[in-house]
């Protein structure tokens, strides 16, 4: 009897303790079914780390290959030890210029061998060569050499010491040197015609590894069975599917007929229909900043005589003056006359979020005090007064009487350009012209074809252009900032094409990144004062940062996404069967 | 039959090589260079966008840029010692580049005052008249090879559109014609109208959605099923992945064949051979399809040339609609991205297309009717 009572205790125990802890008892390898998100756009490109220069070949090759440096999911800052991440820490010698970067010492690519230092190393040889065709200048400028100490411990010397070099990292990733070293050669230069970029033999390191590329169809990878950082102790689903879907509303009734997996950026249009759906349960919704920003660049300099910011020995070349946004009052007229609450109805279904500057809300250097222009009509037409633009005619546009850059007479006409094909941009635009003639402008907005556009941006012969930018994650301040110092407003090629030149905001964009210490708050003030003076001065009109919503079926277990990562832990995701 | 083909072939030369020309210079001419947009990116700095035109030749004169494309690089600067470096060139190429500063701009010796230079890399093209369209800027290889591995899908969609409509649209405009005024005859005229009046995507998508999602019948997208492993079956197990696109490719071929093919019969029937026909006593049915229809064809192989054409060009609205893997995707996207190589391989394969198309269509004259010679 007593036996019986034993046996039964045992087995109680043994079913509570299941209860209790398993869901995080070791799964099988690949034991779910596969993943499939859909992959709205091309065909990776690559998936060679070194010459990857895509978004589409960085999503595959990030399910694939471990970054270097790995982003904790919930900081969302670069973190020794960050799951996904080779590096487990590093330190900083005395000169600010020696970084000793410590492995982990338990990855392994497919192919069993382990991964080392010698595979950054590799990685750092070719790109250094400068022979590659993928751009990877702030990596060359600011590595000045790196040394294998040993096979999980790597020196990396930098030309000088400024607080942004982990983010100069960001590209490095580990290759399988032995393979490598055996396709490619030191051959740097011809790396792009090797058929292993697209069949790849050996991958690693992270929760999936090549399986297959069907062009033009899918990209397929299969479970890792040596990941070792699974949240399981296995990779659960069977695979990843990267499939291609061409047309948006055919994405969205593929999902809500169960064959994708998850979306991880819903379109506008069916965001209400798949919120409503969320809540009723069936889907799982999440919404997070974007990692985009739309803006509108005003050509501060004379659009008929573009010119570089600064000559050959740095100093500043005169740029004359845009006849109307020449003049800040103008700038910031522009901006105190858009009804945000009027253009995120009309063209972003709501979604939108106001923003001053190109610095998110998420970031780190987010000043506290930062804050959009707020709709006021009356404010704008007192500045346009003010910059000498009345209307004395009498025909609802103003003219310039007694303006600073425009002669008397020439009407407040301004032409705006914005990417054709893109129904938001065109709704935006649209919206905003009728917004800033009813103070007095005459607005033309043009649509042209996005090849065409980039093309008069970098000439710097428009008066004001329209695109969005993706921002990197984690945020490097500099990333953007950099974009408004005189050295970046190069015609046909630099990127500050408004001609933009305030010495005290390159005083300090310059003093935060080279900051002794790089003490943070110290830094983040510094960007806060950088961030006010673009925001008053409008060299751009920062108009929106979105949400981007992400829906799962709810069949998804395990789906946690984060603001740092909608994906931190895809190897968990286990999916029953409907 | 061969010295016809001969000829006409012949006499494609030159218009290929204006085909060519025209093209080249038409996309060299636009506004927008392939750096500026492999290069719209914040994250890159002025050199690397001067850098890129380097290593595209987008920096070269454009008659260079055409040769190169025509006749390749590795005759223009060439490496006689082995050392990687190009040491010798013609007359009109450049041996050295200057080196940039970070501005992109020419790095000037600060000494001399001369711009510093630095050695090229020896030419390593072929050129399209040895075969060598060269590498994809966007895709980075070899253009060609990005083309043909999309093709497959291109001629399974093309070729079965092509016949279902074609057939369909003889047998329906015969029908009619036969029974000019009836029923049927109002009924394919309205369906033709219908049909060419609804747009390639609209009509896609409304299929999708009865035939995929509400019926579930057919499946939304794609040209198999998406599975883990890398296997696509043989088309004969997958069917029914390519009736949805077939129907919408081959609806316009069906409703414009049908109305020439009507047209073309009511002529013949009227002609004074077809009355010597009835008064010798042969029936209808004889009448109609023996020596109807044979003349009545004549006019449509016209319309066959072309389609082969298009046939081999893809439809990039259908096959995005239906994330189809074929080349009409890639035919649309390359401009958007001047992506040249692919975009002059593109025009290369056109001009072809529709050089062999005529011809074909110039064959098939002489096959239905023998009046027609080779001469």
């Amino acid at each position: 009897m007593n036996s019986l009572i034993r046996i039964l205790s045992l087995t109680m125990l043994l079913l509570f303790s299941a209860a209790l802890f398993g869901h995080v008892a070791a799964q099988d390898l690949g034991s779910g079914a596969p993943i499939i998100e859909p992959n709205f756009g091309d065909d990776p490109t690559t998936f060679n780390p070194i010459i990857a220069n895509d978004g589409t070949s960085y999503d595959v090759i990030n399910r694939m290959f471990p970054d270097f440096i790995g982003v904790d999911s919930e900081t969302i800052a670069y973190m020794g030890g960050a799951k996904g991440g080779l590096v487990s820490s590093w330190d900083i010698a005395e000169d600010g210029v020696t970084y000793t970067f410590h492995l982990r010492d338990d990855m392994v690519w497919s192919d069993g061998a382990p991964i080392t230092a010698h595979d950054v190393a590799w990685f750092l040889k070719a790109t250094l060569s400068g022979e590659t065709t993928s751009p990877r200048q702030q990596l060359q400028d600011s590595v000045a050499s790196y040394e294998v100490l040993d096979d999980h411990t790597l020196n990396i010397v930098f030309n000088e010491a400024n607080c942004t070099l982990i983010d100069t990292l960001n590209p490095v990733y580990p290759v399988p040197a032995h393979v490598y070293e055996e396709v490619y050669g030191d051959d740097y230069a011809g790396m792009d015609e090797n058929d292993y970029n697209l069949n790849p033999t050996v991958s690693g390191g992270e929760a999936f590894v090549f399986s297959n590329f069907r062009p033009g169809e899918q990209t397929t990878l299969l479970a890792n069975e040596d990941y070792t950082q699974a949240e399981m102790g296995a990779v659960v689903p069977q695979g990843w599917v990267y499939k291609v879907v061409t047309d948006q509303v055919v994405q969205m009734e593929q999902f809500f007929a169960g064959e994708l997996t998850f979306v991880d950026s819903v379109p506008q249009a069916n965001r209400d229909d798949v919120r409503t759906r969320g809540q009723a349960g069936e889907f799982q919704t999440f919404e997070t900043p974007a990692g985009t920003i739309r803006f509108l660049s005003l050509n501060t300099a004379d659009p008929s005589n573009p010119q570089d910011g600064l000559d050959a020995d740095g100093n500043a070349i005169d740029q004359g003056h845009h006849p109307i946004l020449g003049d800040v009052r103008v700038r910031q007229a522009l901006n105190y006359g858009m009804n945000f609450d009027e253009v995120n109805e009309g063209a972003f279904f709501g979604t939108g979020v106001p923003v001053a500057s190109h610095v998110r809300p998420t970031d780190w250097s987010f000043p506290a005090g930062l804050e959009p222009y707020p709709f006021d009509a009356d404010a704008a037409m007192a500045l346009l007064d003010e910059a000498g633009f009345t209307d004395a005619d009498g025909d609802g546009v103003r003219e310039c009487n007694g303006c600073m850059h425009a002669e008397d007479g020439a009407p407040l006409a301004l032409t705006v350009k914005t990417n054709a094909g893109n129904t938001s941009q065109e709704a935006l635009y649209t919206i905003l012209q009728d917004q800033w003639n009813e103070l007095g402008f005459d607005i033309t907005v043009e649509f042209v074809e996005f090849g065409t556009l980039v093309s008069e941006f970098t000439a710097q012969t428009y008066d004001a252009i329209g695109v969005f930018w993706g921002l990197a994650t984690p945020a490097n301040p500099n990333g953007i900032a950099d974009i408004f110092l005189p050295g970046a407003d190069v015609v046909g090629s630099g990127y500050n094409t408004q001609s933009f030149n305030n010495p005290r905001l390159n005083e300090l964009i310059e003093e935060a990144r080279n900051l002794p210490g790089c003490d943070l708050e110290t830094r983040k003030a510094m960007y806060g004062e950088a961030y006010q003076i673009l925001r008053d001065e409008s060299p751009w009109i920062w108009i929106s940062t979105g949400n981007v919503l992400l829906a799962a079926q709810t069949n998804v277990e395990n789906w946690a996404p984060r603001a740092g990562g909608a994906r931190w832990n895809i190897d968990a995701w286990t999916i029953e069967e409907q | 039959m061969i010295k016809y083909i001969a000829r006409r072939l012949l006499q494609s030369i030159p218009i290929f090589f204006g085909i060519t020309i025209f093209s080249y210079l038409l996309i060299s001419l636009a506004p927008g260079s392939p750096v500026e947009i492999l290069a719209f990116n914040n994250r890159l700095k002025p050199r690397e966008r001067e850098e890129l035109k380097y290593i595209l030749g987008t920096n070269d004169p454009l008659p260079v840029q055409y040769l190169r494309w025509l006749i390749g690089d590795d005759w223009m600067r060439w490496d006689s010692d082995g050392d990687g470096l190009a040491d010798s060139a013609v007359f009109f190429i450049d041996l050295y580049a200057p080196q940039l500063n970070d501005s992109g701009k020419p790095a000037i010796d600060e000494d001399t005052g001369d711009v510093l230079l630095r050695p090229l890399p020896a030419g390593n093209q072929r050129g399209i008249l040895r075969g060598d369209f060269g590498n994809s800027v966007y895709y980075k290889r070899a253009a060609l090879d990005v083309l043909v591995e999309r093709l497959p899908a291109t001629l399974e969609l093309g070729t079965t559109s092509l016949l279902v409509g074609l057939i369909m649209g003889v047998a329906i405009g015969i029908i009619a014609a036969i029974n000019r005024g009836g029923w049927f005859d109002q009924s394919s005229r309205v369906g033709a109208v219908i049909v060419n009046s609804v747009p390639n995507f609209g009509l896609g998508l409304l299929l999708i959605l009865v035939f995929g999602v509400t019926l579930g019948i057919f499946p939304l997208a794609g040209r198999c099923k998406t599975t883990i492993d890398d296997s696509c079956p043989p088309l004969p197990s997958r069917l029914e992945y390519l009736v949805l696109p077939t129907i919408v490719l081959a609806a316009g071929g069906v409703a414009g064949y049908s109305r020439y093919m009507r047209a073309s019969m009511l002529d013949v029937v009227s002609q004074d051979y077809i009355r010597t026909a009835r008064s010798k006593g042969l029936n209808e049915r004889s009448i109609w399809l023996r020596h109807g229809t044979r003349n009545a064809f004549i006019p449509i192989a016209t319309f066959i040339g072309p389609s082969i054409t298009f046939l081999l060009s893809g439809a990039a609205v259908v096959e995005s609609v239906f994330s189809w893997p074929g080349v009409g995707r890639l035919i649309v996207q390359a401009p958007g991205r001047r992506d040249f190589t692919v975009v002059m391989l593109v025009v290369v394969y056109a001009a072809i297309a529709n050089i062999l198309g005529y011809l074909i269509s110039d064959i098939l004259y002489v096959m239905i009717d023998p009046r027609i010679r080779f001469d």
